[in-house]
């Protein structure tokens, strides 16, 4: 293609643009408005995965053994438990150990204990879980696996919990999913319809441009590249207003919750996520331009 | 470009065409132009004179029969084709068709554009052409503030800036006094006379009186050659 034909393109589209200033911002602003729900979204739930992750860091199992556990069985489950590759840290403790540790938990009401005659309270191996350790179900096969070994009596490791959890992020994940293509769909409605208004407005012009010679190509482009430019300003505005409201909302946090300083540490985008958010601007304002044209085309 | 290379510029064999079925609004109309003919096409109002233009530079599509221009069949070309073969065609419409929110010059500009002509070029040729239908001077006003005559020479030099082989022109003079008139059929055969096929469609019989042209008179959707005795008083 000449350079020149494709001066006259873009001299058209911003013609265009101008002479459709407020049906453009009316674009621009849907777009924007959708990709900044989006942004806030997937900012929520990258935070919100990331803020799930540090806790699972820390995740115990505990593994309650029988009073009558011996030596070597100790050892061996001890062992068991170490070469697992989802158990990062093997601790034991003790019965006397367990009771010295409630016995600190209750302070000044520990006097309570002291009619107890024997300690109730079952030796126990601490096992601290692998950060890698993804998902539910080979948490569930390493319980059933140490739960068969002798000397077990009982685990513990918030089944509930993290069923939960699991459950809540793929729900959360799907949710967020449905509302989003929701929201696409309304936003390419929204954008098709401000672009057909502005062909519309031109009718006349793009009937004498077709009595002249001009191709259906050329006569497209530019609304085509119309519908680029409202994806391109509104996702830059969205990252922008995503931006500003990450920074306020850090500002925040820091300035209700002093104890929490150092500790806040919101992930913002990536480089390449911002990148994405661009292009599914874009892509919004180019869908938008698609729907528009095979209407026209049909009609 | 050379116009003795193309001797048959237009040939239009038992062309029919009818908007309503019971209608018919031409009727096995055949004919042909030379490269350099000039001839007028008349008839009573709603004899069919657009119509037949129309289907010349396929702004319509004809119930039967076939139109060849520059020896290419254009009732079967794709829209593609028929966008290349109009930028062969000048039009002068009758109610001008020119884009209001674009200037006189972005207006004649514009044939030269689609084609993807240099700037400078552009510029070149649409103040020549402008200069050559007197109207130079309003080279940076929007066509709401012509007057009518004013905006026909603008329609007249979009529809030459091309160079085109024809120019097809209808009732080019309809609502002009006659000194206007004159001036504008005066550069149309500047045009014919460089080799450029004219056709020009009017129900004007003066215009027919002073300019001794070919004719062709379209009645009843019949097209012959001359003008009808009952229509030369
Ligand atoms: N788009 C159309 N739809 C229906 N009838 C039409 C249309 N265009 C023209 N006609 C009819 O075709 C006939 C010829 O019209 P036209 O070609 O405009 O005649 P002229 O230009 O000689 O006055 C008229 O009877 C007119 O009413
Ligand atoms: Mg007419």
């Amino acid at each position: 293609m000449k350079m020149t034909y494709f001066y006259y393109l873009l001299r058209s589209t911003y013609q265009n643009i101008r002479q459709h200033l407020v049906i453009n911002l009316i674009s621009i602003f849907t777009i924007a408005f959708s990709l900044v729900l989006f942004g806030l979204y997937s900012f929520g739930y990258l935070n919100l995965k990331k803020t799930l992750e540090d806790w699972r860091t820390d995740f115990q199992m505990i593994v309650y053994l029988e009073d009558s556990i011996s030596k070597s069985q100790l050892n061996s489950l001890r062992h068991f438990c170490e070469s697992s590759p989802a158990v990062a840290r093997v601790v034991h403790v003790s019965k006397k150990q367990a009771m010295q540790r409630f016995r600190k938990s209750l302070g000044k009401d520990s006097s309570l204990l002291r009619g107890l005659k024997e300690n109730p309270l079952p030796a126990s191996l601490e096992l601290q879980l692998k950060n890698k350790v993804k998902d539910m179900q080979a948490v569930e096969n390493l319980a059933k696996q140490i739960g068969k070994q002798p000397g077990v009596e009982e685990l513990q490791y918030g089944q509930q919990w993290l069923r939960h959890f699991f459950s809540l992020m793929k729900l959360l994940h799907i949710a967020g999913l449905g509302v989003t293509g929701f929201l696409f769909f309304v936003t390419v409605f929204i954008v098709s319809n401000t672009i057909k208004l502005s062909f519309y407005s031109r009718r006349d012009a793009i009937d004498i441009m077709e009595l002249v010679g001009a191709t259906r190509f050329y006569i497209a482009v530019p609304y085509l590249l119309e519908g680029i430019f409202q994806g391109l300003v509104a996702s830059l505005l969205s990252v922008g207003a995503v931006y500003a409201l990450y920074y306020y909302l850090v500002s925040w946090l820091r300035q209700s919750f002093p104890f929490l300083q150092g500790m806040v540490s919101l992930a913002f985008f990536t480089p390449g996520m911002l990148g994405g958010f661009v292009a599914l601007g874009v892509l919004l304002g180019v869908l938008g331009f698609l729907v528009s044209f095979k209407w026209i085309r049909g009609s | 470009m050379s116009s003795k290379k193309w001797p048959r510029m237009i040939r239009v064999f038992h062309l029919y065409k009818s908007y309503l079925p019971t209608v018919a609004v031409l009727q096995d109309v055949s004919f042909t132009l030379e490269a350099g003919d000039f001839v007028f096409l008349t008839g009573p109002s709603g004899a069919g004179k657009t119509t037949l233009l129309r289907l010349l530079f396929a702004a319509e599509r004809p119930k039967s029969g076939q139109i060849l221009i520059n020896g290419k069949n254009i009732t079967s070309f794709s829209r593609r084709q028929i966008a290349h073969v109009r930028r062969s065609i000048g039009v002068v419409f009758q109610d001008f068709k020119l884009i209001n929110y674009r200037t006189v010059f972005d207006n004649v500009a514009l044939v030269l554009e689609i084609t993807g002509t240099p700037r400078n070029e552009i510029k070149k040729r649409v103040w020549k052409v402008l200069k050559m239908v007197g109207i130079e001077q309003k080279l940076y006003r929007y066509p709401l503030e012509l007057s009518g005559g004013e905006q026909q020479r603008v329609a007249i030099a979009r529809a030459l800036v091309n160079d085109p082989q024809i120019i097809l022109a209808d009732e080019p003079t309809g609502n002009l006094d006659f000194e206007i008139t004159t001036e504008i059929m005066n550069i149309f055969n500047n045009v014919n006379a460089q080799g450029t096929t004219v056709m020009v469609a009017t129900h004007n019989q003066l215009l027919l009186q002073k300019f001794k042209r070919k004719v062709f008179t379209l009645h009843n959707g019949m097209l012959q050659e001359g003008v009808p005795a009952q229509e030369n008083q």
